[in-house]
């Protein structure tokens, strides 16, 4: 059961969908399994398609790109299928969104996301007040309440990254899609952050896609990890093996600038 | 809440000083002389004599700040002296023709917020199918076709032709049917066009992306999230077509024969009954001032941003 997979993606090939795949390709032959109760990793460049990796397995890409090759098999359905997508999205596959800032309506109280997401999923908002006021506690917000009528616009970048982090565990995901969870918060909450995510993982058996630039990240959560250049994966590894033996040179060069800035050797880091 | 339409309630005080300098100085520095067409509405040979007496009756004679705060302190007590047509009180004249005016541009604002909002996402939900084009063809020949041709081609098609509506007066609903149609027809193809616009531009932003990745069905993130903040530049734009529609109405009201307010201020000014003009002028600009208002309330009630910005972010 532990091994199962919730997520395949085979030879992904992203690309312009007015011009021919060949020639227009913004990410290509990428392949990747995410198992229930483990994370895999995905660090690369910035604008190596990391993200639009991610927008594809939701089927959420922008209309100008498509899939033109491969296929995305989602908790057991092919992406693109007759499966209503509505029911995997939110419910069975929570995103958390890279500039949380400019993802959340600003007309609508983050209370009102929140609920609207819950009654989307079929779930009693009345039931379920006192789990999301325990949930938002569990994430480092002392006044639930008040966060529950703020609007988006009176909170900060990481605030609003931990309400999406909420609602994740709100709904019990089987795959969190995590694309770059952290980068807007400090060092305390995101250790808290990733802590809980490591817990979710091992307890409720959730899947983790974990998209980073942040190499410590990768070395707490992660067990496999793939790097990406230019819109391939060029390398993938279990997380020991990769810090312990990179075998490419975009590799080696990122991780040595890691210990550069860091000046810590990252394997002892890793888990076991 | 409170606090914000207090303070925009304040605002009014010098927005209507300012427009009550403007409309008396920008009628008195005309070319024509009150005291003339005051003895020819009355009928009395202009001679020196009969002018001296009127100009000292009018108050004409005085300095022309003291004429102001003679007036601005009547009007102040809602008295707009006597019409120089039919000597009765100016004030009671204009309030005897407004409901018309207001029941026919109130029925145009209506039809521009029916019909153009389910256009013009109708529009921007089918971007470049045949809807698309369609829609915007017509606010094209909407934008293009002035409201008295407009008038003219409906009184020929409907009345003349195939004597389905009357060509003419004040009644029932088939009376209101072409007078506001073709008032409202510019203020329905400009709102087209606006709503398609940030309908198009909220579709795209990455909160309906969120909305999305959380499993939001797309009649929600479409009616309620998309919906909502298109809304926004719609109101303001309600604002500017109540002035649009009240100037309108002037020449909409004369083409149907409408008993409102408009025609009669178009025979005040070919008489230059220069009370019937001041007064007229000044409702019209207290009403496109409390239509702004209200607007703004509607504004501040459904973006937070606007609401929340005098009482400071927490
Ligand atoms: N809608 C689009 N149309 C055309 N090109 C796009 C579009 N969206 C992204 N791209 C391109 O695809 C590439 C990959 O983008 P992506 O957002 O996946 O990068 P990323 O790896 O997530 O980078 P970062 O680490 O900065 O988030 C970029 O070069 C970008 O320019
Ligand atoms: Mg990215």
């Amino acid at each position: 059961m532990s091994c199962a997979s919730v997520l395949s993606i085979r030879d992904l090939q992203i690309s312009l969908a007015n011009q021919s795949p060949s020639n227009s390709a913004l990410v290509s032959d990428v392949s990747l399994e995410v198992m229930r109760g483990k994370a895999t990793g995905l660090i690369g460049a910035s604008g190596s398609g990391k993200s639009l990796t991610c927008l594809a397995v939701m089927d959420l890409l922008p209309k100008n790109l498509h899939c033109s090759k491969g296929e995305v098999e989602l908790i057991r359905g092919t992406v693109g299928d007759k499966t209503p997508l509505c029911c995997i999205r939110g419910k069975r596959a929570a995103m958390i969104m890279q500039n949380p800032v400019s993802c959340f309506d600003p007309v609508f109280t983050v209370g009102y996301h929140l609920k609207e997401t819950l009654r989307a999923h079929k779930l009693d908002v009345a039931k379920n007040i006192n789990r999301i006021r325990s949930t938002l506690a569990e994430l480092g917000f002392q006044q639930p309440d008040e966060i529950l009528a703020a609007y988006p616009f009176q909170l900060s970048g990481g605030m609003l990254q931990r309400i999406m982090v909420s609602l994740a565990l709100l709904l019990e995901v089987e795959l969190l899609i995590a694309d770059e969870p952290t980068t807007d918060l400090d060092v305390i909450v995101q250790s808290r952050i990733l802590g809980l995510i490591d817990r979710l993982k091992k307890e409720k058996n959730m899947g983790v896609l974990l998209v980073t630039h942040d190499l410590s990240v990768i070395a707490r959560l992660a067990d496999n990890v793939l790097v990406m250049h230019k819109g391939r994966v060029i390398e993938s590894a279990p997380v020991a093996k990769l810090f312990a033996h990179p075998r490419e040179e975009y590799t080696k060069a990122l991780l040595s600038a890691h210990f550069s800035l860091y000046g810590q050797d990252l394997s002892g880091e890793v888990h076991s | 809440m409170l606090h914000f339409i207090f303070r925009r309630l304040l605002l009014l005080i010098p927005i209507l000083f300012t427009v009550s300098v403007l409309v008396f100085l920008i009628l008195r520095l005309g070319p024509n002389d009150p005291a003339l067409s005051y003895l020819r509405l009355s009928q009395i040979p202009p001679t020196d004599e009969a002018l001296a007496t009127a100009r000292e009756f009018l108050g004409l004679n005085k300095p022309l700040l003291v004429q102001y705060l003679d007036w601005a302190g009547r009007a102040l007590r809602l008295d707009f002296g006597l019409s120089y047509v039919t000597h009765r009180p100016v004030l009671a004249e204009i309030l005897y023709y407004l409901p018309a005016t207001l029941e026919l541009a109130g029925v145009s604002l209506l039809l521009t917020l029916l019909v153009s909002i389910p256009l013009g996402m109708w529009s921007a939900l089918n971007k470049d199918c045949w809807p698309d084009h369609m829609t915007r063809a017509f606010a094209f020949f909407g934008v293009s076709m002035p409201n008295f041709w407009m008038g003219f081609l409906l009184v020929t098609v409907f009345s003349v032709w195939l004597h389905w509506l009357p060509p003419m007066g004040r009644g029932g609903i088939s009376h209101l049917i072409m007078p506001a149609v073709s008032l409202a027809l510019m203020s329905i193809s400009i709102n087209i066009r606006l709503i398609r616009a940030s309908m198009l531009e909220n579709l795209h932003t990455r909160s309906v992306l969120y909305a999305r990745a959380r499993g939001l069905r797309e009649r929600t993130v479409i009616g309620v999230h998309v919906f909502k903040n298109s809304l926004i530049p719609v109101i303001t734009a309600i604002g500017m077509h109540v002035g649009e529609l009240l100037g309108g109405a002037v020449v909409v009201e004369s083409i149907f024969s409408w008993p409102g307010v408009g025609r009669f201020a178009v025979s005040s000014i070919y008489n230059r009954d220069y009370p019937v003009m001041q007064c007229f002028l000044l409702l019209m600009v207290v009403i496109f001032v409390l239509c702004n208002l209200l607007v703004d309330i509607c504004y501040a009630a459904i973006d937070p941003r606007i609401r929340l910005a005098g009482e400071g972010n927490r």
